[in-house]
């Protein structure tokens, strides 16, 4: 295998390539290191890059593969991270100028977890700062989406995007609070999966809003996303809020097919005006796939859906503009503009405004589960439109209705997974007639992140969206 | 409900927040559109409803 070749793989082709012993863990991670080195100048997904060390152990783990140990299940597989994950040692950013000293000292448990399981890691992620979104002059560079430059990655797990869709790491971890992950999987064509709540321990994530912040695996494939779901799940005493609920192999039911389940297209979140014509045909044809897969398709109705955007600004905004309380007051210059007037916004909402979203956020989730007791899988688009251009997304707004157009309305999409707790994945759906990437979305009930796999993995193997290679990398 | 700029200062200042005057817009906007938006919830009937923080692993609320 060439460098490309050996960068193009799978991390569950890396695992079995590393593990047969046909590749060496040493050789894939300089693999990458030469990508990074040629193309992240441009591309801007990576704050940091932690080259000796990876290489280093990488050699720590080839000598254990020749000992004949048993290095986990991610052996060898050269992995970078969201710059919001603790990692000892190590710079980590937050995306923002007020944590450019910050080092921890301890790994966060999700870190923690994937370098007992054989993974590399390669180094930390440019994200959009603070985890939000819409920062316009991220500290380190603005990241670039491979399908279009002029576009995009999607926010604010942009790094984790990028670096998938350009083949600069094997595998992702993003984080989730309102879409974070999901959004710039689909707008990148990757895959993201933001899991039940109280799945994987978010002990040493700096938080976003704490009570939906999620860790999110990000990968090239939906085989990779529940390789990674497996590793990362599970109890942490370091986190109390995290299940004791037995950790499955994800992998085990994912080919089952989708025979027997019933698919529900959320009404409310296809029949508005203002989503992309292309992106409605995309959805539309999907639900034509799982019918053909053997799928039992039909429509469910969740009346408060459209609302989900303004009720997660209205409770994660107003929750992250009071844990930033510090922030605001002392060093409101070290934020970019966006983040400040964003949280400044919120900071202003009055308890009564707050109290009424959190107890809509209450009423959402019964809607949610009723429809799911109806469906084993909602599906809906991940984002109305594809990659907006960066400008378009960073421009200041020019009255409540643009602020409504341009900031609620995509929100909703994702947000009413984050706010009712539920778990989604947002997988390759096509693509737009500019070549841009469209995320088809699936959420399901607490814990039945094997369903989401199962009918994404039917989804994924029955179409070619995840074979295609982003134009911009493709001769490289 | 439309937020005026003086609103927005005055809250501001009670909450002990510093705004920029060339940013007094773009705050203004987006609370503006904010409270707009959530004031859409008024409709909702939420009377026997209690906010949580932590759904329940499998029971309702």
């Amino acid at each position: 295998m060439n460098s490309t070749d050996i960068a193009f793989l799978s991390a569950a082709d890396t695992v079995k390539a590393v593990k047969a012993r046909e590749l060496s863990p040493v050789d894939a991670v300089q693999a990458y290191l030469e990508r990074i080195d040629r193309l992240d100048t441009r591309l801007a997904a990576y704050i940091t890059v932690v080259r000796e060390e990876a290489l280093d152990n990488a050699r720590v783990v080839a000598d254990r593969i020749q000992r004949g140990e048993d290095v986990g299940p991610l052996a060898g597989v050269p992995i970078a991270v969201k710059d919001q994950y603790w990692t000892k040692g190590i710079l980590t950013t937050n995306g923002s100028k007020v944590y450019k000293d910050f080092v921890p000292d301890e790994d966060s448990t999700v870190i923690r977890r994937l370098r007992d399981a054989g993974s590399i890691l390669l180094g930390k992620l440019n994200l959009s700062e603070l985890a939000m979104g819409g920062t316009q002059n991220p500290p380190w560079g603005i990241p670039a989406n491979p399908w279009n430059f002029d576009c995009t990655p999607g926010e604010s797990s942009s790094g984790s995007g990028v670096a998938l869709a350009a083949h600069l790491c094997a595998a992702s971890m993003g984080e989730d609070t309102g879409g974070s992950g999901r959004g710039p999987a689909s707008y990148c064509g990757v895959v993201g999966l933001r899991p039940t709540f109280t799945r994987v321990s978010r002990f040493g994530m700096t938080h976003m809003c704490w009570f939906m912040d999620a860790a999110s695996p990000m990968t090239k494939t939906v085989e990779d996303c529940a390789l990674m779901l497996g590793v990362i799940a599970g109890y942490d005493e370091k986190d109390p809020y995290t299940s004791r609920k037995p950790v499955p192999d994800y992998t085990a039911r994912m080919r089952e097919g989708v025979q027997g389940l019933r698919i529900g297209l959320i009404k409310e979140l296809h029949y508005t005006e203002d989503m992309h014509p292309d992106v409605r045909s995309a959805i539309e044809a999907s639900l034509e796939k799982f019918r053909e897969l053997g799928a039992e398709v039909k429509e469910v109705s969740i009346p408060l859906a459209e609302l989900a955007g303004a009720i997660f600004v209205g409770v994660a905004d107003t929750e992250g503009a009071g844990a930033r309380d510090e922030i605001l007051r002392n060093q409101p210059g070290d934020l970019d503009q966006a983040s400040r007037t964003r949280l400044q916004s919120a900071a202003l909402v009055p308890a009564k405004v707050y109290n009424r979203a959190a107890k809509a956020r209450v009423l959402l989730r019964r809607q949610v589960m009723e429809a799911l007791n109806d469906v084993n899988v909602l599906v809906s688009p991940t984002s109305p439109y594809p990659a907006p251009k960066h400008t378009d997304l960073t421009a200041k707004f020019e009255n409540a209705e643009d602020v409504r157009a341009r900031f609620f309305f995509r929100r909703a999409y994702t947000g009413l997974y984050s706010l009712t707790a539920l778990p989604a994945i947002s997988i390759p759906g096509g693509f737009t007639g500019d070549g841009l990437p469209i995320g088809l979305q699936l959420g399901a009930a607490p814990f039945a992140e094997e369903t989401l796999f199962r009918t994404a993995y039917a989804y994924e193997q029955a179409t070619p969206w995840h074979t295609r290679i982003a134009p911009n990398i493709q001769d490289n | 409900m439309a937020v005026d700029k003086e609103t927005v200062q005055k809250l501001a200042q009670l909450a002990d927040i510093e705004i920029a005057s060339d940013e007094l817009d773009e705050v203004t906007n987006r609370f503006d559109s904010l409270m707009l938006e959530l004031d859409r919830l008024k409709e909702l009937d939420l009377t026997d409803i209690h906010p949580v923080s932590i759904f329940p692993e499998d029971g309702q609320i």
